[in-house]
């Protein structure tokens, strides 16, 4: 009998297109939901009771049955950005989680930040985001946040047990329909809100940074540090502007202006207050001379390498300066314009924790996901961040708490925070990437263009982007 | 049936198995449904969603909302769009005209060479093809650093002073085409080198004994014989810098100064969520390759025939 020990091209395109159309049907075949209905079997117990039988009392011991706190049983996918602090502080979260909670199964898909940014609302789009995912406020910006997440107001108390559990202007981030909230503020770098400084080059320029009362003093204090040799070339910075964008709008507020009007969803840069902030920070480039563009490149480095004195890119940047480079610095909350009218300064966006609407069918998912969000922003969660990082937490609770002295972080952070929140302001317009506002303002801090036409060219390009994502949001 | 012969029907049968289409086989015909049908899914589904989306405005939740010519005629007046059109042309003409003309001085000269010399350089020249986009580009943000980069610490040696680099608007895009003409010099190389040895060896020898040396027979033999491979070679290049995403992603410059028109697509799709007028800018980037292509090619065909 002739036995056929070889594979022909007819059987190779044979098993092939076979494998490929089973490993198609694979792919394609539903989704199994491995939700488990939370068990909650009763327990037998005995209990001692008094009781009066024919006029006397005894203690009687009688079998009772008890129904005991419920165990969730789920699994859950918890999508987070993929940064080593962030990391750390999942891999303890779910192990402390795991201890509590061990009938749930929690998946953490660690994603590069970018690629959260593109994949994030597509991934909601099509129903399959994680059930807890990590974001940052302005990626949510453009588009209407209540079709995005879980409304959590009411999951978490209701509006006013989370203004107290959180800085209220930490709520605030996202324009939401009806005061709802539909995230958890987690983190902020504070950018635009905190100076971080060399306390050695002030120092040994007579400046005593703790005493600035306002920025005008800040500049007197920063022209003793700048070195510029004879021939009127920089050798050392002392301020970088290079973020300027929640500056521009926090000076604008302080003098009695706004970068956009909620009631007209008009932005008004090109307006007084505008020219006045803008002007303000093209002096300290070209009057005080405290900053050059060609001479300041990587402020880490620069600061390093001691061709610069301090950044306004916020609290973040303290422990990134102490964790890399042998440094003294001090995180400093920026400091209002001489002649404010009132105390207010623009933070950057927030990480935050959203939970997926999926969850709304699915209640053991939600327990398991609200718990584990409880646990990350409980305070020994939250406290696990202030070894390594040095921008702002959102709750008071954590910073009232005294272990916070004790974490590396965890003074600075909380003078910063506490600084900074209470007059915190977001202008609430619906453009996600603010990118004209930075490209035009620099165009005109680099004497590219007046002031008034870089002005003019944001309040019309940040226009666009906002009547276009109103016609979404209004239709 | 019945009254055919044994031989009759096993040749009927035969012909059954092998029935045709005309000239075209039944295997052949279901290979090439396959072939049509992933090229369906894969390309025109993709690029008719394309269309469809530049004419709506949508950010992946809301109902798109349809507003006709409206994204195409905000291009003409969109200066972030004229500004990515510059960059890209600025980027890809200066690297297709240095990197093929490189290319070409390379390929030249390795035809000069024995067999295993070409063999052995083409392998060290296409290195970096072989190296993967991302690692390159950082591996190039690393030399490029203002403080600590190599290639300032070189410059430091030669008594120049340090430069910004990719901090600065006006070096960005010239340093990231640097890298982008270094990381694929290789690939060109090795297309160009294979039309040149294709130059039958007779016509060269033939110009030798006319007198013509090495410049002139390169300049008007090989160089004429080799204009469809040179055609095809700058149409594909025109495309890939055009294209290009991943260097400008990674070392980006300051502000705008090397947003090109994919990624001002990218920027417009995922992080202003204004998906529909990305669509149309990457419609309008099409338009304007295929016409690049089309002009090109036209060029070069009217040379060669």
């Amino acid at each position: 009998m002739r036995t056929k020990n070889y594979v022909s091209r007819r059987d190779f395109l044979r098993l092939g297109a076979t494998a490929a159309a089973g490993a198609a049907l694979t792919a394609c075949q539903p989704r199994v939901i491995t939700e488990q209905v939370a068990v909650t079997e009763e327990v037998v117990v005995k209990e001692t009771v008094v009781v009066e039988k024919e006029g006397e009392t005894v203690i009687e011991e009688r079998v009772v049955t008890a129904t005991p706190p419920a165990q969730i049983n789920a699994e859950i996918t918890v999508w987070h950005q993929d940064w080593d602090g962030l990391n750390r502080i999942l891999a303890w979260a779910t192990g402390a989680f795991g201890e509590k909670e061990p009938g749930v199964d929690v998946s953490l898909v660690p994603i590069g930040y970018g690629d959260l940014v593109a994949k994030l609302l597509p991934a909601v789009a099509a129903g399959n985001e994680g059930d807890v995912n990590y974001l940052y406020t302005d990626w949510v910006s453009a588009t209407d946040i209540s079709q995005v997440f879980l409304d959590i107001t009411e999951l978490a108390g209701g509006r006013s047990a989370l203004e107290e559990r959180f800085y209220p202007a930490a709520l605030t981030a996202v324009d939401a329909p009806e005061g709802k909230v539909y995230y958890y503020p987690y983190i902020s770098g504070l950018t635009d809100c905190v100076f971080c400084l060399d306390t050695d080059d002030f120092s040994a320029a007579g400046a005593d940074w703790e005493k600035w009362a306002d920025l005008r003093v800040v500049i007197e204090d920063c022209k003793k540090v700048t070195k510029i040799d004879e021939s009127g070339k920089m050798t050392h910075a002392s301020w970088s502007i290079k973020s300027f964008g929640g500056l521009l709008a926090a000076i604008m507020w302080q003098l009695g202006g706004t970068p956009f009007d909620r009631e007209t969803s008009t932005f008004k840069y090109n307006s007084e207050e505008g020219i006045a902030a803008l002007q303000f920070l093209h002096d300290i480039v070209y009057e005080h001379r405290l900053f050059d563009w060609d001479f300041v490149t990587d402020y880490f480095q620069d600061i390093a390498n001691d061709q610069l004195s301090m950044v306004n890119d916020g609290a973040w940047t303290y422990s990134v300066f102490l964790n890399n480079y042998d440094l003294n610095m001090a995180a400093i909350p920026i400091p209002m314009h001489p002649d404010a009218t009132e105390n207010v300064l623009s933070p950057s966006p927030i990480g935050s924790w959203a939970l997926s609407k999926r969850l709304s069918e699915n209640s053991a998912g939600l327990d398991a996901s609200m718990a584990f969000v409880d646990t990350i922003m409980s305070v020994d969660g939250q406290l696990q961040a202030m070894d390594f990082y040095s921008g702002s937490l959102m709750s008071p609770e954590v910073y009232a708490d005294p272990r916070i002295e004790e974490t590396q972080y965890g003074a600075v952070s909380k003078r910063c925070a506490e600084a900074v929140w209470p007059i915190a302001r977001y202008p609430l317009h619906h453009v996600a990437n603010p990118q004209s506002l930075y490209t035009e303002i620099e165009r005109a801090l680099t004497n590219e263009i007046s002031l008034q036409e870089a002005l003019a060219n944001v309040d019309e390009q940040m226009q666009g982007l906002e009547d276009t994502a109103l016609e979404r949001l209004n239709q | 049936m019945s009254s055919m012969t044994p031989f009759e029907r096993v040749s009927v049968m035969t012909h059954i198995k092998s029935m045709k289409l005309g000239r075209y086989s039944w295997l052949g015909i279901s290979y090439a449904t396959v072939l049509t049908a992933f090229y369906v899914l894969m390309f025109v589904v993709p690029f008719g969603t394309a269309i469809w989306l530049s004419f709506h405005n949508w950010d992946y939740l809301q109902t798109p909302v349809f507003v006709g010519m409206r994204n195409f005629t905000r291009l003409l007046s969109d200066s972030g769009f004229w500004s990515a059109v510059k960059v890209t042309a600025a980027f890809s003409f200066t690297e297709v005209v240095i990197a093929i003309s490189l290319a070409l001085l390379l390929a030249f000269a390795l035809s000069h060479l024995p067999a295993i010399s070409q063999h052995s350089l083409l392998f060290i020249y296409n290195l970096p093809v072989v190296m993967p986009v991302v690692a390159s580009a950082l591996l190039w943000k690393w030399l490029y650093k203002p403080h600590g980069g190599a290639i300032n610490a070189l410059l430091e040696v030669l008594g120049v002073a340090s430069q910004p680099f990719l901090y600065s608007r006006e070096q960005a895009l010239w340093c990231i085409t640097t890298m982008v003409v270094w990381a694929f010099l290789g690939n060109t190389s090795v297309v160009l080198l294979a039309g040149i040895n294709e130059v039958p060896v007779s016509i060269l020898e033939a110009a030798k004994l006319d007198g013509a040396n090495v410049w002139q027979s390169f300049r008007h033999v090989t160089l004429p014989m080799i204009q469809p491979v040179l055609a095809y070679q700058v149409v594909s290049s025109i495309i890939g810098t055009v294209q290009m995403f991943a260097p400008f992603q990674l070392m980006g410059g300051p502000g705008h100064s090397t947003r090109t028109l994919s990624l001002y697509t990218y920027e417009l799709g995922f992080e202003v969520l204004d998906l529909g007028y990305g669509a149309a800018v990457s419609i309008a980037m099409f338009i304007l390759l295929l016409l690049a292509t089309i002009f090109e090619l036209r060029r070069r065909m009217a040379s060669w025939q």
